[in-house]
């Protein structure tokens, strides 16, 4: 698969605040991650939640979500205003040990973390992931928070998009303590802050 | 006594980021708001405007901090403003930290603009005041596994500042303080609300 596209990838019409960045600095530094490598290729009409800066300044990096993207010019538009809400590809990953994934997120509830995942597991499972809940990836190292798990405009029960629901609808993975894409809406967020699972 | 309520509550009139939020999941059994699901405090009503925490108290301190605008007891949704820096008056307890007995440490005997303010569930807030949801401590009275959510920072109501704003000239700022030193007080301050739930230096072990 490739990163998430088409035409529900928005959740709220604001807040926007749109910053045009170059895919990579001229020494070919990549300034936004994960793209590329094991990871899908950014396309026109993608819309993934990725990190800006480079991977060095790890989790300090701004994140937000691909609006457009001019394969002239390798410049993407981002939408990295907080608390805008997208739908997007989530892998149910909590945790790794040695490398591999060892903890997975087998309830997800809103306003859980998610975190911008660069880590083999995720590209594995689908190369158009790019958020696991996850805190540090694979090697380890922190992973940048991107947002909190959120309710899409469908998912509310008696209230929103769609006419009243039996119940809230997040999606939740088919089995425990196994590897899985989720797509989940996600509330964006700009705070890199220290997780209390870090040191 | 309850929640913050009345005219009072706003002072600021922007940013705002209006979110839905469900008080609880359909099993009643995990709460997305904290400590109004608690049963030590007030239950949320309309016309209320506490500052709570987002989310599963398990993911806490990453808890996203905001403001009840609104709340509708037939769908059990509060619409929460989780803007960032906007202004709000709230009940704030003067506690400061705790020691490892699970006792009171610590007060702020004098209230700063800029004084970091945490979503607090600890039971001498409560104890204090049923309506009362933060304090200046980066822990609760549960030290050892529950750190606070940050919720932002003291900031000066709109009547606060010195020769300026609401009300005409002032010949002083004016901060609510507490009466007394090292006793533990409600105070209602005006808190300039953030979301930045990162953890501080002198907690990162």
């Amino acid at each position: 698969m490739t990163f998430y596209s088409g035409s529900t990838w928005q959740q709220s019409s604001e807040p926007v605040i749109t910053r045009k960045v170059h895919m990579e600095d001229d020494d070919e530094t990549a300034l936004v991650w994960p793209e590329g490598g094991t990871f899908d290729t950014l396309g026109a009409g993608e819309h993934p939640v990725l990190a800006i800066g480079r991977s060095d300044n790890r989790p300090m990096n701004i994140t937000g979500t691909v609006i457009s993207y001019d394969s002239a010019t390798d410049i993407a538009t981002f939408n990295i205003a907080d608390k805008h809400i997208v739908r997007a590809y989530v892998a149910n990953i909590n945790a790794y040990t040695q490398g591999a994934a060892s903890g997975w997120q087998n309830t997800i509830y809103p306003g859980d973390p998610v975190y911008i995942d660069d880590s083999d597991d995720l590209s594995t499972l689908n190369t158009g992931c790019t958020l696991s809940f996850a805190p540090r990836n694979e090697d380890p190292l922190n992973n940048p928070l991107a947002g909190y798990v959120h309710w899409c405009q469908d998912e509310y029960d008696d209230q929103g998009v769609g006419g009243p629901n039996t119940s809230q609808g997040i999606n939740q993975p088919a089995a425990t303590d196994t590897s899985e894409m989720l797509t989940l809406c996600v509330m964006i967020v700009n705070d890199h802050g220290w997780n209390e699972n870090w040191t | 006594m309850t929640f913050i309520s009345g005219p009072g509550w706003q002072q600021s009139s922007e940013p705002y980021v209006g979110r839905k939020v469900h008080l609880e999941n359909d099993a009643g059994d995990t709460y997305y708001l904290w400590p109004v699901a608690d049963t030590n405090w007030d239950s949320l009503n309309d016309g209320e405007h506490p500052v709570l925490a987002v989310g599963r108290k398990a993911n806490r301190p990453a808890n996203i901090t905001g403001v009840v605008v609104t709340y509708d007891s037939a769908t059990d949704i509060a619409t929460l403003n989780v803007a960032d820096k906007a202004i709000v008056r709230a009940y704030v307890a003067n506690i400061a930290s705790y020691d490892f007995w699970w006792g009171i440490g610590s007060w702020q005997n004098t209230i700063y603009p800029g004084d970091p303010v945490y979503v607090d569930d600890s039971t001498f807030v409560y104890g204090l005041d049923n309506g009362c949801t933060l304090s200046f401590s980066e822990q609760s009275n549960d030290k050892l596994s529950s750190l606070n959510p940050l919720a932002g920072y003291v900031w000066w109501c709109q009547d606060e500042f010195d020769d300026s704003g609401i009300g005409g000239s002032h010949s002083a700022q004016d901060i609510n303080q507490p009466a007394e030193t090292n006793t533990t007080e409600m105070m209602t301050l005006c808190v300039q609300l953030v979301n930045d739930h990162g953890r501080g230096v002198s907690i990162i072990t």
